[in-house]
């Protein structure tokens, strides 16, 4: 099947990487973000000053003890940082090189159940996040699709084809692992070329054409499978399907992922092989053009500031920092005690959104909080990052995706 | 004590027009000179406090299941007897306020006030919440007709107030506020005022728009 | 940073677009036009800075679209505080109680126009020739060009206005010589926060504003002065939004039927 997304933008920016990865970045530090398990609270495991293999269980969800996040490589825990409210802000692990690494017991894995026990056991589980709400998936539910994204349009994201290629079977190995999660559909959603696995019955190739948001998994779920509260999508990244191979292949879990590090702040953009939570920091201060930079974890249109690349970003990029002009105080507090400014539409507007919703209405609706509207427009498909396109086409001005996680709170509240 | 505040609660507090938002359609249509709002004001006046007064005498006597009827009948027997006095004594200004004397049966407040109050309360308290609500729809109706009449025609009550371009003088009548349109503005201007000066008539929004502190707090 | 379209810019976008518009109106109808530019300019920043003091609503430069709306549209003879009091009534009654540019339901420059038009109809308003038509050309193309007037609306409102020519048995080439009628039709009509929101409900408000314009031109106050495109825009833009729920509600249904 193929689809051509006739809606979308195409954004310039400077600082293109160079499709050429990088294999000998050094990571002395990684951090495993609280915030990547949503709004729960964490459980910590571990303690400063213990020594951690990699796939060893730092912390866990709370109210659902059995999806842990695991550390990424070994070494010792050297900080665990707590921010507002006593909640987990991020657990920081310095790397000492020893190839100290847990093994899990790959054996059983022709149930689904099995499945699912291996892919809880090693910490991998994250890596499936569910519609509607965007939270990690829950293992005890059964979802009716599951999408696997192997496209991505993002401004400066790695190409997906030549990293999948090198690593053609464990990819292969991980997408059937998914149609073993699931009865009903798993699509695996790729950029136009040659389908890269073969069709079985409920394995669908979706081949996807466009300026983004045609690589965006909502995009793609309002277009093959919508999601409804009582039936939920599941989704997935390329690159996780391809540690999950391994997984099931080699029982250790493979924490590198192939990040681009671009953007205009950057003197040589490039794709380098990190582990999960690199510091970002220390692996783009040699490169650092002059003048102050802001270095963001995602894509300059989701993406959010921070020092420690997040769970599911597969791209960091560098941009300038602008100086805040100082002004008259009046103007200032004039400025500060506004109402939030409204926005206006334009066909700028209107192609910023992948699905057919009726994009005004439901940017009106989420900006003044009305979720039945919302949800009649049809929001349930839609997370944060599908909005982030029309926050950066409105100049920043309007922050659609924090609108949408209040409407999409006040659903969950409710269920 | 609470006879006086039956009296004088409709007046601003819970004035029929601009809080409850009844009877609007006459207060738009007899409002464009000042002598046909009086009359129709204490037409209304009138037959409001004598259908509460008979209604509330007989409450006990009504069947449930055809007051609304009984009410209908009493009010519009009494609408005929006051358009029939207009007619005698006022036969200019009847013709003027045509078929908007006899509507007064029709209007939601006149019907309103007997269904809430008179079939529930004794004859002195009805009479006093008649008068009330008459005096808050005439306070209205007079604010309207004397700034329609005024700012249309540059008179009150006939005599020239502006002496008016057309007759030599400096005043441009603003021929808008001979239009139904003007009425609704001057209403809605009044129901602001209103609002601002008591905000505890202002009802709850049923959205609010979206602050961006809202998204982070959960 | 970020994207280009934030409010301010595009309403000093659609400034630069009416700004030969304007220029042609001073040289069609004299310095009148130009006073009351400046006077309805005025009048407009006023009333936005009070309302930013009262209830914190952001000022915008679109008042500067309302003053070259007024001064294009209303030629005539009015003195001052008639302009004065229409274009508060405009803006106030038609934008500020609002929320400002941006969450108005109709556009301020038609609430004002209606308002002169009602209340001094012995007033003669001008229409304006084929300069003034000419130099809305580039504003236009500006517009469409960088997405801010949707093409759909400007499309589908000149074909409304040739097929309610036709049923009127009148030509309507002759309306898209009256500079006024062209001016409405794409700074009036095609306002992007008043029109419709949805894609095809833009076809239908099109078709709507153009088919009133050209039945209150035939039928009522003709193509002498610019009451026609107003009226038709007041209409039309109050209708926007019953055209948008029915478009809503039509793809709701049959995307519910698709998906089984």
């Amino acid at each position: 099947m193929r689809i051509v997304v006739r809606r979308g933008l195409s954004i310039r920016l400077a600082g293109e990487p160079e499709q050429s990865i990088d294999h000998h970045a050094n990571v002395a530090k990684v951090g495993s973000r609280g915030q990547d398990l949503g709004p729960v609270r964490a459980e910590v495991l571990v303690e400063a000053g213990a020594l951690v293999a990699a796939g060893a269980p730092l912390f866990r969800d709370r109210t659902r003890p059995d999806i842990v996040f695991v550390s990424p490589v070994s070494g010792t825990v050297e900080r665990i940082e707590i921010g507002p409210r006593r909640r987990l802000s991020e657990i920081i692990i310095a790397t000492d090189g020893s190839a100290n690494i847990a093994k899990f017991d790959s054996s059983s894995i022709r149930t689904r159940d099995g499945m699912r026990a291996l892919l809880l056991a090693a910490g991998q589980w994250p890596a499936l996040r569910s519609r509607p709400f965007e939270r990690i998936a829950d293992p005890d539910v059964t979802p009716s699709a599951i999408f696997i994204t192997a496209i991505d349009t993002a401004p400066h994201a790695p190409d997906p084809l030549p990293i999948i290629e090198a690593r053609r079977d464990d990819f292969r190995r991980g997408v059937e692992a998914m149609t073993q999660l699931v009865g009903g559909p798993v699509y695996l959603c790729q950029p136009d070329v040659a389908p890269l696995v073969q069709e079985t019955g409920r394995l669908k190739t979706v081949r996807f054409a466009g300026l983004h948001p045609a690589g965006l998994v909502g995009t793609h779920i309002a277009r093959l499978h919508r999601p409804s509260e009582s039936e939920p999508v599941w989704h997935i990244g390329y690159q996780d399907v391809i540690a999950i191979g391994h997984l099931l292949e080699t029982g250790t879990i493979d924490p590198f992922r192939i990040v681009a590090i671009a953007g205009p702040g950057m003197r040589r953009p490039r794709l380098v092989r990190v582990p999960l939570g690199a510091d970002l920091h220390a692996l783009t201060r040699p490169d650092l053009a002059p003048g102050p930079k802001a270095i963001v974890s995602g894509s300059v249109l989701s993406g959010t500031e921070g020092r420690f690349l997040a769970r599911y970003h597969l791209q960091a990029t560098v941009i300038e920092r602008k100086p805040r002009p100082s002004r008259h105080w009046l103007i200032e507090a004039l400025d500060k005690a506004q109402m939030p400014a409204p926005f206006i539409p334009t066909q700028a507007l209107e192609n910023a959104l992948g699905t057919d919703a009726p994009v005004v209405p439901l940017l009106r609706a989420l900006s003044i909080g009305d979720a039945e509207a919302a949800q009649r427009f049809g929001c349930f498909h839609l997370a944060e990052d599908d909005l982030a396109l029309a926050r950066y086409v409105t100049g920043g001005q309007t922050d659609f995706g924090k609108h949408l996680r209040a409407v999409l709170d006040s659903f969950e509240e409710r269920a | 004590m609470k006879a006086m505040r039956t009296l004088y609660g409709p007046i601003i507090d819970n004035n029929p027009v601009t809080l409850q938002i009844l009877g609007i359609c006459s207060a738009l249509a007899v409002t464009t000179s000042l002598a046909t709002a009086t009359i129709m004001s204490v037409a209304l006046t009138a037959v409001l406090l004598a259908g509460s007064v008979v209604i509330s005498l007989i409450r006990r006597h009504i069947p449930n299941s055809i007051r609304l009827i009984v009410q209908i009948t009493i009010i519009a027997s009494l609408v005929i007897v006051t358009d029939q006095i207009i007619q005698a004594y006022v036969f200019e200004m009847s013709q003027r306020l045509s078929i908007f004397v006899g509507l007064i049966v029709t209007n939601c407040l006149v019907l309103g006030r007997a269904e809430a109050f008179a079939m529930h309360n004794p004859p002195g308290s009805s009479a006093l919440d008649a008068l009330g609500n008459g005096l808050g729809y005439s306070l209205i109706l007079l604010i309207v007709g004397f700034l329609r009449e005024l700012f249309g025609a540059g008179t009150l009550y006939g005599h020239t107030v502006f002496v008016t371009v057309h007759d030599g003088g400096w005043f441009v009548p603003l021929h808008l506020m001979l239009l139904a349109p003007s009425a609704f503005f001057i209403l809605g201007l009044l129901i602001w005022i209103i609002r601002a000066v008591r905000p505890a008539q202002v009802e709850l929004a049923e959205f609010e728009i979206a602050t961006e502190k809202e998204g982070a707090a959960r | 940073m970020g994207g280009v379209w934030h409010r301010e810019t595009i309403s000093w976008l659609i400034a630069a677009a009416a700004f030969p518009a304007a220029c042609a109106a001073i040289g069609t109808f004299g310095p009148v036009a130009l006073w009351h530019m400046l006077l309805a300019l005025g009048v407009a920043i006023v009333w936005q800075l009070i309302f930013l003091w009262a209830r914190a609503q952001p000022v915008s430069p679109i008042a500067l679209v309302t003053a070259i709306s007024i001064g294009v549209l209303a030629p005539g003879d009015f003195s001052p505080w008639q302009i004065i009091l229409a274009v508060s009534f405009g803006a106030v009654i038609g934008e500020q109680i609002f929320g400002g540019w941006g969450r108005n339901i109709i556009n301020a420059a038609v609430a004002s126009l209606a308002f002169l038009y009602f209340a001094f109809p012995q007033t003669l308003v001008a229409g304006g020739g084929h300069l003034l038509a000419l130099s809305v050309i580039p504003g236009a193309l500006l517009l469409v060009a960088t997405g801010i007037v949707s093409w759909q609306i400007v499309v589908s409102a000149i074909l409304g206005v040739a097929l309610a020519s036709f049923a009127l048995g009148q030509d309507p080439t002759i309306i898209a010589a009256q500079g006024s009628m062209v001016f409405g039709l794409v700074f009036l009509v095609c306002d992007p926060v008043t029109s419709s929101a949805t894609r095809p409900g833009r076809w239908v408000y099109g078709l709507l504003a153009g088919g009133l314009l050209a039945l209150f031109g035939w039928t009522d106050t003709g193509f002498d002065g610019p009451q026609a495109v107003v009226f038709a825009t007041l209409v039309a833009s109050l209708f926007a939004p019953l055209v948008d729920a029915a478009a809503i509600s039509v793809a709701s249904r049959f995307r519910r039927s698709r998906n089984g």
